[in-house]
């Protein structure tokens, strides 16, 4: 069973999203705090990060995870307004990279992951 | 006695008495006769009678002369010294002296015709002396004499050919000075016509002719040759004039030549001279004249000419000052000339002074004046002359315009300055005076340095400086230097502007070039800007308020829109899970409720993604890719299919296979946005959505049969937040933002409605 990391600063977000992916038969698990996330991102077969978070935002994971050279498979997600914008604006930084909307994660996350994971 | 005795008698009476009265007339002629009468006797010699004027001529008295031997007589002592005369005289009986001088008692020598001969007197032989004076007649003959012999000189030894011709032409009389001059001796000229003696000469017949007829010609020159020099000709002076007789008829002509031929070669060669000099003058660029001291024209080059209008000959011998001065100059050029003449101005002179030229127009000229003396004396003044009419014309005009120009600086509403190569202030015009509250007595002449002393209360240079010294940067001296072609302009603060008080300054500086283009110095134009400054301060700041207000409200949008996104993805999340999941577990109302859930909230997710696409879509980039417009149409329709069969309308689509490059997510909002309208504004009817290829473009247009456009808020429908109804459902941003994408797509929107009929939205993109 493949294993899912979340950060995401809102826990009704995440937990919603746990479940969702419990349900599709993802083992998937989240944590609040980003900086922990990254730690333990290790275990993981793919990080599921929220872009806009208050304490260290999902830009600042990025990056970590850039300078620590981890390759883990990412799919960031957001509230954020322009999706199309944003999206394009990270993809330009880190290639493969996948965004979404956090209003369209029923619709979009589950292709998403497959085609990461395949 | 008888008659023949009677007549003897009265015969003998008769005889007597003309005896008598014959005696009677010579005693008359005797006492009065002018010529001097002595009587002698025969025999003795002695003197019997004498009459009265030979006593007066003589000077002896009466009796000094009878009863005397004629040599015992003083007076013919010396003459009559033999008595030989007497011997000769009574053999002879006569004696002629045509000329014998005697003495007078008192010494006196006079000359005189004496004439002796025998005769009868009363009888008696007697000897008759007859003296007449002849000293008058003498004296004359002397005189006579002498003239010829002065004459005949003077023809033989003048240095002048003389000569006479007879009627016919002959020569009778040739001096030697002709013969001469002829080279012909004189015998060959006597009785020989002059047309024969000088072949060579031309026909003088006709002027000879009219001396034969009384007329004199007094130097005539005629040239020719004569034997003398043959080959060359020459030149002489003439005189023909008639010689008369006494009775005053011409006798023939007389002729006096004088050679010049040397003199006329001279002349010749004066006059060559002179013309070559002429033609000097002639070609010389000024104009020579020159002036007599009786002011008379004497020459005058052809560039004189020119200028004045006239030709040569009617300027030489005028008076120059009468005719080619001005009336108003006329006084004072005369002193000039009469201090000139005087010898007062002494070698080359400088003047100008104005003539007329032919039609009464002046020019100025330049002079240059130079005396020609003769023997010490003023023979006639020469003066070259330029015209300078244009000239001072044109340095009048040029006077005149920069006086003009300094006086537009001086009243030049900017305070403006100007600096010479030095950086001395040579301009200080009355704003600047007033700017600084120094005036230009105080400045002018004054280093530039002054300037920034005053205005920054250091010494500093100027931006007119600065362009006089290129190699200072004047980047650290203003807050803004910049150049504008060879000019700078310049902003800057000044701590001391305007009469001490602080201010900003716009600066304008510009080098000044003579006219042949070498740099002479810098103006500077300074313009308090402080009010202006103040109103752009103000500007700047209203602007940046509302650039931060505006991005305060980007920022606020955003985050309103992450914080209405977060819970509205948890609440679309779990709906959709249930929906997709669980249907089979619910029943049919709780289905239906989650469905209205889940539509409404893809709604306001819509919505709000709408309102952040319009305040950021410039930062939106197109993603063109090739679109089926049918099947775009398609999926967008498909959203609003439950709506419209809610409300009962109808659909009606159609429209041509049509494929295009453009961004469909784009299109697809503007033409959602167009149904959106379409489904909410419309309660019966149909809606109507056709597209179509119309040139280089497509077009797509949805109408409905709904509530329409009020005409007056046709122009606003495009704008943001604007609503018709502002009851009626939706942000109001959905037109506003299609317009928005159609421009950013390269097309545009329109609309076309009827209050009350329906409406219609097109929006037009080009077709790629």
């Amino acid at each position: 069973m493949k294993r899912i990391l979340i950060i995401e600063d809102e826990p009704d977000v995440a937990e919603s999203i746990k479940m969702f992916l419990k349900k599709e038969g993802y083992d998937a698990e989240y944590t609040l705090d980003a900086i922990a996330g990254v730690e333990k991102l290790k275990g993981f077969d793919l990080l599921l990060l929220d872009l806009i978070m208050p304490k260290v935002s999902g830009r600042a994971v990025l990056k970590e995870i850039k300078k620590r050279k981890i390759t883990t498979p990412l799919i960031v997600f957001s509230a954020v307004g322009l999706p199309v914008v944003v999206g394009e604006e990270l993809r330009r930084d880190y290639p493969g990279l996948v965004f979404i909307q956090k209003t369209e994660i029923y619709s979009e996350l589950i292709p998403a992951i497959k085609s990461l994971l395949k | 006695m008888g008659p023949t005795r009677d007549i003897e008698l009265s015969e003998r009476r008769k005889a007597e008495r003309q005896l008598r009265e014959s005696e009677e007339r010579y005693r008359r002629l005797f006492e009065t006769t002018q010529d001097g009468i002595l009587i002698l006797d025969f025999d003795t010699g002695q003197i019997t009678d004498v009459n009265p004027y030979m006593i007066s001529l003589l000077g002896y008295t009466h009796g000094e002369f009878l009863g005397k031997k004629l040599w015992e007589v003083g007076a013919f002592r010396d003459v009559i010294a033999s008595k030989v005369y007497f011997t000769v005289l009574r053999k002879k009986g006569y004696v002629h002296y045509e000329d014998l001088p005697l003495e007078t008692k008192e010494g006196r020598t006079i000359e005189v015709e004496f004439n002796s001969y025998s005769g009868q007197v009363n009888g008696r032989m007697a000897i008759h002396c007859n003296i007449h004076d002849i000293t008058e007649r003498r004296n004359v003959e002397i005189a006579l004499l002498r003239n010829r012999a002065f004459l005949a000189t003077l023809v033989a030894k003048a240095p002048v050919g003389f000569a006479f011709l007879d009627r016919e032409l002959r020569y009778v009389t040739v001096n030697k000075a002709l013969a001469k001059m002829n080279g012909i001796p004189i015998k060959k000229h006597i009785s020989r016509t002059v047309a024969k003696v000088l072949p060579k000469l031309p026909a003088m017949a006709p002027v000879f002719k009219r001396v034969l007829k009384g007329e004199s010609f007094r130097n005539i020159e005629i040239q020719g040759e004569t034997p003398k020099r043959p080959g060359s000709p020459r030149s002489w002076l003439a005189n023909y004039y008639p010689v008369k007789g006494e009775s005053g008829a011409i006798l023939g002509i007389g002729l006096v030549m004088v050679e010049i031929t040397e003199l006329k070669k001279a002349e010749a060669d004066l006059l060559y001279e002179r013309d070559r000099i002429k033609n000097y003058l002639d070609l010389v660029g000024v104009i020579v004249v020159a002036i007599g001291k009786d002011r008379k024209v004497i020459m005058i080059n052809r560039k004189g000419c020119e200028l004045l209008g006239y030709d040569e000959h009617e300027m030489v011998g005028r008076d120059w000052f009468q005719n080619f001065i001005p009336k108003r100059m006329r006084k004072e050029v005369l002193r000039t000339f009469a201090k000139v003449k005087s010898g007062k101005m002494k070698g080359v002179e400088h003047f100008e002074n104005p003539v007329i030229a032919r039609g009464g127009q002046e020019r100025l000229v330049s002079w240059h004046n130079i005396n020609v003396m003769q023997n010490d004396k003023f023979a006639y003044s020469l003066s070259s002359g330029e015209d300078v009419t244009e000239k001072r014309e044109a340095e009048s005009s040029l006077v005149e315009s920069r006086s003009r120009l300094r006086q537009l600086l001086e009243f030049l509403p900017d305070p403006t300055f100007a600096l010479d190569l030095n950086g001395k202030i040579t301009l200080w015009n009355k704003a600047m005076a007033d700017l600084s509250g120094l005036g230009a007595g105080r400045m002018l002449g004054k280093n530039s340095s002054a300037i920034g002393l005053h205005f920054y209360g250091r010494r500093r240079p100027v931006a007119a400086e600065l362009l006089l010294n290129p190699d200072q940067s004047g980047d650290k001296l203003y807050d803004s230097l910049e150049k504008v072609g060879d000019m700078s302009v310049a902003r800057n603060f000044v701590p001391r502007l305007n009469r001490g008080k602080p201010g900003y300054v716009w600066v304008m500086a510009k080098p000044i070039h003579d006219a042949g283009g070498r740099l002479v110095g810098a103006i500077e134009s300074v313009r308090d800007v402080t009010a202006q400054k103040r109103n752009e301060r103000e500007l700047i700041e209203e602007k940046e308020k509302v650039e931060a207000l505006s991005r305060a409200r980007d920022r606020f949008i955003a985050d309103i829109t992450h914080e209405l996104k977060t819970p509205l993805s948890v609440i679309l999340l779990h709906l959709d899970m249930v929906l997709r999941n669980d249907s089979g577990r619910r029943d049919e109302g709780t289905l239906q409720s989650y469905d209205l859930m889940w539509r409404n909230a893809q709604r306001l997710s819509r919505s709000i993604e709408q309102i952040m696409h319009l305040t950021n879509l410039e930062a939106v980039s197109v993603h063109e890719e090739k679109v089926v417009l049918r099947q775009l149409m398609g999926n967008v329709v498909e959203e609003y299919l439950p709506l419209m069969r809610s409300k009962g309308l109808v659909l009606d689509i159609r429209g041509p296979e049509l494929s295009l490059r453009c961004d469909p997510h784009l299109l697809s909002m503007v033409f959602s946005n167009f149904m959106s309208n379409a489904v909410k504004f419309t309660d019966r009817g149909k809606i109507r959505v056709r597209w179509a290829a119309e040139g280089d473009s497509v077009s797509i247009t949805v109408s409905d049969t709904g509530m329409g456009i009020l005409p007056e808020n046709r122009g606003k429908i495009f704008g943001k937040f604007f609503k018709e109804n502002p009851d009626a459902p939706g942000s109001g941003i959905g037109l506003a933002l299609s317009s928005e994408i159609a421009k950013k797509m390269g097309g545009k929107t329109e609309y076309h409605a009827e209050p009350g009929k329906g409406s219609a939205f097109r929006i037009i993109i080009p077709r790629r």
